[in-house]
């Protein structure tokens, strides 16, 4: 702003805002008009005449040889005033007195100065008073390979489209899940089924929940009971603490933040432990829980994902008289909720599951019931939950030990050590199978070293086949070390 | 409830259930604080793009959370008349018809475009809807109805008053093909493999004690050479020390130019002597204004050479750049021509090369507007986020 220079207004075409000056032919032709008409301190001269309204006669002479100039405005000298005659500036209506200055304003980098710097002008300037307080400026959208999108590129994808093949919801959730604060946004096709694959998870679970609890629709949920089982306990500290996360990051404009807060919440706790372990359950706390956290969770998911979050949170409203979750209140964060111990708690469980999951993977374990599990220093006012353990992993036989076993697989997690037994566990048949991957794996590593080690091939292929090559070495030295080390475990067993 | 999530139905149902139910409309409700956003307003030939999904999804994001909360929350949507990108698409549709905007008249082609209006102006609202924007509808503006054009009247009749809108001559970007002058804003850089032409221009005398003839600078438009009145070296140039002040003789034209030192000067440019075409080029405008040095006129608004240009006069500006270019050679003018990558303005909406043009329009005097601007940015009483936009 500080380097500006003077503002061209006016221009040659028929489309606009007519500029309201009037010559009077008269005092013109009386030579009124400076031969030199450079730029004068102050308006009103003689023969030009500036009105707000038509001029039929001139105020000097009394002459009628008055015409209009023919020239409109530019386009900005309507759009710096905006954010007050869309409010009725001049009148002093009441719109203007109750909405302006405005809130914030979201606009994209490429008309910042211009645009914006005038507004702010405009508003000092004729309201006393700044047009909005907060100015959020977003990335631009660009496509994968970083071009910014254009009609001559050819490399535009049209937002009607994703519309009409995966959803408003989708798409509205993709951009802000793609979109890192105020970066700019790589965009693809393919990056959009990031929201409808979320969006059909919530169809899912949503309809899971509502077969579940049908018929119960006097669910009070205010009145949840405060003994509760574990993951009743730890969903609910969860939600809580959720709901705080989410607000404060739209509270700071950190959109894409507050996205994924709801998606990790709703898919990678809700759904993949919670719902899990409700599966058997048909306790009614667990129906109460199940129907009370999807309904927050709509809540929050709204601003996201307006269409779903209306659609599921209209068939378990529980009683509310809002008619629409527009209308909803935003969720508070309930301290009486926030539950450290059951988090600390239930993240054991979900780690030692995890451990426990992966071993089983290595191993193309699939016969759950040769496999025991014995845990070491696992907690002792947690053994009432070996029962979590034993249905998320699918092994029956899980046990609590004082001190380690001689044989099995150890893991630790925490300070709980977890050693899987497999009963009929041919160790050298493991082993050979083991072995030979891991020769598989070096034969591709090498292959692999070659190629990145060839100076041509650097040179001249693009630079993201390079990288992927790259990439795939990595992850296959990554394998190969987590090979060696069971086959290590597998040794040690033997001796 | 379907077994498959079907979007289609559910949002179109839904969205009609929301406006019909004016959950839109914010109440006024003096003791509560409301939260307000003003659409940065689409212009009304404007297709939804993805800029568009991504910047109206993060406002309804803001505005469904705002009013979750409690605020009496507007967003107020409208669209911009955008005058010559709407003017261009009602021409290009009059010109499949084999007319021009002349031959209707001003007030029957005004009267074409408010029908286009009419018919096509609602098509990026109705996406707007698509997209679950929940905007209060009942508060539609756009730019030219009749109130906001109030407005603009008020406005520019106050700053005319306090003397901040003036009448000027000024070097404004000019398309010749639109006819009209274009703000900074509206012209696009594109970098051009152009080329650098060396010209000799003759001292009408050489200074004292010295042999030298001639001046070489250097140009990439060597057309305007027919408009020059000076040349221009930077004080400190040790090269042109002693040359202030004598003249020089415009080749083509035989005019006599004036040759004066300014600070604006690039030593680095060319040969660092820099021919002045006060009437063709912004910067050298304002040298001549600060040594007050008149210009010629050498170009009409279409973009050919004007009646001052003598035997040049009706070429087309590239035309007669060839023409130059090639009487310079006979004259033994011409040192030499490099390759030169330098950036070239266009008119963002037919692409023309834009001509600087002396014209004669109308201007908002900037610095006192802005120094209200500044102050309040620099004192946090608006914040940007992210907040290394400050700066701008």
């Amino acid at each position: 702003m500080e380097n500006i220079r003077d503002w061209c207004i006016s221009r040659q075409i028929w489309w606009g805002h007519r500029l309201p000056v009037y010559y009077c032919r008269r005092c013109q032709r009386e030579g009124f008009e400076e031969a030199e008409n450079k730029r004068e301190e102050k308006g009103n001269k003689r023969g030009i005449i500036v009105a707000r309204t038509r001029v039929e006669r001139c105020p000097y002479c009394g002459s009628d040889e008055i015409s209009q100039e023919e020239d409109v405005l530019d386009t900005w000298f309507s759009s710096w005033l905006w954010p007050f005659s869309t409010l009725g500036w001049p009148e002093k209506s009441e719109d203007l007195d109750y909405f302006y200055p405005t809130s914030t304003l979201v606009t994209a980098p490429e008309i910042i100065f211009f645009w914006v710097a005038r507004m702010i002008m405009a508003g000092i300037k004729f309201m006393g008073e700044i047009p909005f307080r907060d100015v959020y400026i977003h990335g631009t959208i660009r496509d994968a390979k970083g071009r910014k999108m254009s009609k001559s590129l050819g490399n535009t994808i049209d937002p009607l489209q994703i519309i009409n093949e995966l959803g408003a919801d989708a798409l509205r959730f993709s951009l802000v899940f793609i979109t890192a604060t105020g970066q700019d946004v790589f965009l693809s096709r393919e990056k959009f089924l990031v929201g409808r694959n979320f969006a059909n998870k919530i169809w899912n679970a949503s309809r899971y929940i509502l077969a579940k609890t049908q018929g119960k629709e006097d669910l009070c949920l205010e009145k949840i009971p405060e003994d509760l089982e574990l993951k009743e306990r730890w969903i609910l500290s969860r939600l809580h603490r959720t709901i705080e996360e989410v607000s404060r990051a739209l509270e700071q404009y950190r959109f894409q933040e507050a996205e994924s807060r709801v998606y990790d919440f709703f898919w990678h706790q809700f759904c993949d432990w919670y719902i899990e372990l409700t599966k058997p359950s048909h306790q009614e706390i667990t129906q109460k829980v199940l129907v009370y956290v999807l309904e927050k969770t709509m809540r929050l998911l709204h601003p996201f994902m307006p269409f779903i979050s209306e659609e599921i949170w209209q068939r378990i409203k529980e009683g509310s008289k809002k008619k629409s979750i527009m209308l909803a209140s935003w969720p508070k964060k309930e301290q009486r909720w926030i539950d450290e111990s059951a988090e600390r708690d239930m993240n054991l469980i979900i780690e030692i599951t995890q451990v426990v999951r992966n071993l089983l993977a290595e191993l193309n374990i699939k016969e759950k019931a040769e496999v025991s599990l014995v845990l070491v220093n696992f907690p002792a006012h947690l053994s009432s939950y070996l029962s979590y353990i034993s249905q998320l992993t699918r092994i029956d036989n899980i046990t609590c030990k004082k001190e380690g076993v001689k044989e099995g697989i150890l893991s630790l997690v925490k300070d709980t050590e977890v050693y899987l037994l497999l009963e009929k566990m041919e160790v050298e048949r493991e082993k050979g199978r083991i072995r030979k991957k891991i020769e598989e794996i070096e034969k591709d590593i090498q292959l692999l070293s070659i190629r990145l080690a060839n100076k041509e091939f650097v040179q001249r292929a693009p630079a993201e086949v390079i990288e992927r090559n790259r990439a795939r070495k990595r992850e296959m030295e990554l394998k190969k070390k987590r090979l060696e080390e069971i086959l290590s475990r597998l040794c040690l067993i033997q001796s | 409830m379907d077994s498959r999530y079907q979007p289609q139905q559910i949002e179109e149902k839904w969205y009609k259930y929301w406006e019909e139910g004016g959950y839109f409309i914010p109440k006024i409700e003096k003791a509560k604080k409301p939260y307000v956003i003003v659409i940065p307003p689409p212009n009304v030939t404007g297709i939804l793009h993805m800029g568009h999904a991504l910047n109206n999804t993060l406002q309804d994001i803001l505005i469904r959370f705002r009013r979750m909360q409690g605020f009496p929350t507007l967003w107020l949507p409208g669209t911009d008349h955008a005058g010559i990108a709407t003017q261009n698409v009602v021409e290009r549709e009059l010109s499949k018809r084999g007319l021009k905007k002349e031959d209707l008249g001003r007030e029957r082609f005004l009267e074409q475009l408010w029908k286009w209006k009419e018919e096509h102006g609602a098509t990026i609202i109705k996406q707007l809807k698509r997209l679950g924007c929940s905007c209060d509808w009942t508060r539609e503006r756009f730019t030219m109805d009749e109130k906001l054009s109030e407005a603009v009247k008020e406005v520019f009749v106050r700053l005319y008053e306090e003397g901040l809108i003036y009448q000027g001559d000024y070097i404004v970007n000019w398309c010749p093909r639109c006819q009209t002058a274009l703000s900074d804003e509206e012209v696009e850089h594109r970098e051009v493999e152009g080329k650098l032409y060396y010209i000799k221009y003759p001292l009408k005398s050489s200074p004292e004690g010295e042999k030298v003839e001639f001046l070489v600078i250097a140009t990439t438009r060597p057309e305007t050479m027919l408009g020059d009145t000076a040349i221009a070296v930077h004080p400190q140039d040790r090269r042109y020390k002693r040359l202030a002040g004598s003249k020089a003789i415009l080749p083509l034209v035989n005019r006599e130019i004036v040759i004066v030192e300014d600070r604006m000067v690039d030593p680095e440019f060319g040969t660092g002597a820099v021919k002045v075409t006060p009437y063709h080029d912004p910067d050298d405008f304002m040298l001549a204004q600060r040594h007050r040095i008149e210009g010629v006129l050498i170009m009409t608004p279409q973009g050919k050479m004007s009646e001052n240009t003598g035997r040049y006069a009706g070429l087309d500006r590239f035309a007669c750049r060839e023409r130059v270019v090639e009487d310079l050679k006979k004259e033994g003018l011409l040192v030499k021509v490099e390759p030169y990558q330098h950036s070239v303005g266009h008119c963002y909406r037919c692409e023309t090369v834009i001509e600087p043009y002396l014209s004669r329009q109308w201007f908002v005097r900037m610095k006192p507007l802005a120094k209200k601007g500044i102050e309040v940015v620099r004192e946090g009483r608006i914040k940007f986020y992210p907040s290394r936009w400050k700066k701008v």
